[in-house]
């Protein structure tokens, strides 16, 4: 498998993610966004690990991924609720 | 046979991160992540392709149950405006990622385009017991890794009453 193979996957999930930050107003769909952001980027490592062989790079990949999931839940989290006892 | 496999996986994966930038649905990042793990599976990244599969998916499904009572119960005209994207604002941003597009995927293809650079047939390297080592070996992103956990952990708690 070709290195730049996942570099141009991870480039188009990061602009993805991008274009939903600047184009999303919402918080959960600019959540999301960010949450495509941070997995783009962290491919961008697994192709780096793979192209120098190296662990450590696998390691700090694991760490943005678990990073993108607990910032996901954060952000879904701190969402204010709707208030359900209006008229 | 492989590239065609990668193509496809790298077709779902983008598909999916559509989905969620455009539609924002629960389903999306779930398909992201096993997208994302058969590619890492292509790479020879397993014990990452299992951590991927585990912080992605566990996340989304936080994400869905914390926001399932606010989707029901929000009213229907909310979420109705946010759709709605302005044209000057779209073009801004295509224009915009466009440029980053050619920088970055240019930039790389000229830096990165390697033949011949393969890992010897039999290597166990990319398994989940080097990827330990490696985190094993670097203690402050597992304290990092364990503040992050403890704040998502805390945050995912019941919803405070306000007076």
């Amino acid at each position: 498998m070709p290195i730049t193979h996942v570099y141009y996957l991870a480039s188009g999930l990061w602009l993805l993610g991008l274009a939903g930050v600047l184009l999303r107003r919402e918080g959960w769909g600019r959540t999301l966004a960010l949450v495509v952001m941070l997995v783009g980027a962290a491919t961008v490592l697994v192709g780096a690990a793979r192209a120098w062989a190296l662990a450590d790079i696998h390691g700090l990949a694991a760490l943005m991924f678990a990073l993108a999931g607990a910032y996901a839940v954060v952000l879904a989290t701190l969402q204010p609720e709707p208030d359900r006892e209006g008229p | 046979m492989t590239v065609a496999v990668f193509v496809a996986l790298a077709a779902v994966a983008l598909a999916a991160g559509v989905a969620a930038v455009w539609r924002a649905p629960a389903w999306a990042l779930p398909v992201l992540a096993c997208a994302l793990a058969g590619v890492m599976l292509l790479y020879q990244a397993t014990g990452l392709a299992l951590v991927t599969i585990a912080a992605i998916v566990g996340a989304a499904l936080v994400m869905a149950v914390a926001r399932g009572p606010a989707r029901v119960g929000a009213p229907a005209d909310v979420a109705a405006p946010s759709g709605r994207l302005g044209a000057g604002r779209l073009a801004a941003v295509t224009v915009a990622v466009a440029g980053l597009l050619f920088v970055l995927v240019g930039t790389w293809a000229r830096q990165f385009l390697w033949t011949g650079r393969e890992l010897p047939p039999g290597s166990s390297w990319g398994e989940l017991p080097g990827l330990g080592v490696a985190l094993g070996g670097a203690p402050g992103l597992l304290g990092v890794g364990f503040v992050i956990v403890v704040a998502a952990a805390a945050c995912a708690g019941p919803p405070r009453h306000r007076i």
